[in-house]
């Protein structure tokens, strides 16, 4: 049986967790029971979301903290401000200079701060990784009715990255060579519901997901919200596409056999 | 390239993740080596530093009786990945190699794994 055959590869030096480990880390995470439920419900009726996995929340681009940061920033800044026109009253600058430059400070951030109102996105995926040539599906869920959506679309993206050093520089260069709109809404008007379901499916013969120290081939679904007076929810996620099943299968010999394997 | 060593794939070089190959070595060395060593690996190519990993490593000792010209033959299986890739930035290639103690050169046979296509822009 091959993968019992292969099971001298394993031993001989190509194991996860080796320095020549190549499998990324998929992005999606086990599904729990809450989630098998969740998903059922998100396919409006139609059979539950039956794979292993299931995953990837977008949220805003900014988070609490850098919120409160924000805030404190245009309040710091008409504090010392102000504190300068009233010790200083001879300065050059005009009264209203010092209120108009807080404010718009405070416009800034209050702009961003309105993006924690922005409903967070769920997308799930059944299944670990992507097969190219099979059929595969996603669904999406925003966490309360998206009134304030313009436009949401899930792109896919296949991408090359390889890093390399000059002297004490680092740089990463990318090519994208792959990219197709899976979902837009613009496409389909009335679409942008709580939740959703779409398919899509990779060409045959496209390069599966791949990562080394300084090369890697990365697939990323992008996904972005376009909102009406907030901030746009945006969010990368990393894939992992592989013809076939998981190639970790492959290794998943018991120790035992590999040393008969090896005898 | 070795005038002392040779790996023979008859004449193969295309491969799925999971085939079985035969790997045929032969050498001819002025002493008889101490050791020989088969390898098959991959490694980048391309805009990136190159990274690289043993995939299938076999080694032959003294100890087993090597005289200064043989051959050898080991049945191995093909990993399941990375398959053979050839894009604008990055490529990953993979290629049998056969040194042994003493000889002139390391022989090479460069493989393609797998049936990727050359990614093309849009």
């Amino acid at each position: 049986m091959v993968l019992n055959r292969l099971s001298s590869v394993k031993i001989l030096g190509q194991i996860p967790d080796d320095d020549g480990w190549w499998w990324p880390v998929p992005a999606t995470r086990r599904v729990e029971t809450s989630d098998l439920n969740l998903a059922s419900r998100e396919r409006a009726g139609g059979e539950a979301l039956a794979g292993h996995t299931i995953e990837i929340v977008t949220r805003g681009r900014v988070s609490q903290v850098g919120c409160g940061l924000v805030l404190l920033v245009p309040a710091v800044v008409a504090g010392a401000a102000a504190a300068g026109v009233i010790k200083n009253p001879g300065s050059n600058l005009p009264p209203w200079v010092a209120p108009a430059v807080a404010g718009g400070l405070g416009l800034w951030a209050l702009y961003f701060f309105l993006g924690l109102l922005a409903p967070t996105l769920r997308v799930l995926a059944d299944r670990e990784s992507f097969d190219p040539a099979s059929p595969n599906t996603l669904a999406w869920s925003f966490s309360r009715p998206p009134r304030g959506v313009r436009r949401l679309r899930v792109r896919l993206a296949g991408q090359e990255r390889a890093t390399y050093s000059r002297g004490t520089d680092t740089t990463t260069e990318t090519h994208a060579f792959y990219k197709e709109v899976l979902f837009d809404s613009r496409d389909q008007p009335g679409a942008i519901t709580a939740s959703g379901v779409f398919g899509f499916q990779l060409p045959p013969g496209v390069m599966h997901s791949f990562r080394s120290e300084n090369n890697e081939i990365r697939w990323t679904l992008e996904i972005k919200a376009w909102m009406t007076l907030v901030p746009d929810v945006r969010h990368n996620l990393v894939l992992t596409v592989w013809p076939g099943d998981d190639p970790r299968g492959y290794f998943a010999a018991p120790v035992d056999d590999l040393q008969g394997a090896m005898a | 390239m070795s005038e002392q060593l040779q790996i023979d794939l008859e004449g193969r070089v295309d491969f799925a993740p999971g085939d079985p190959v035969s790997v045929a070595v032969a050498w001819e060395t002025p002493t008889p080596p101490q050791w020989i060593e088969l390898t098959l690996a991959w490694r980048t190519r391309g805009r990136g530093t190159t990274d690289s990993a043993v995939a299938f490593r076999h080694q032959w000792e003294a100890a087993q009786g090597l005289d200064a010209a043989g051959a050898q033959l080991i049945d191995l299986v093909m990993p399941p990945g990375p398959l053979t890739y050839s894009g604008r930035l990055v490529a990953v290639q993979w290629a049998f190699h056969l040194n042994a103690d003493g000889a002139d050169a390391p022989a090479t046979y460069p493989i393609r794994l797998g049936a990727i296509d050359t990614q093309s822009d849009e």
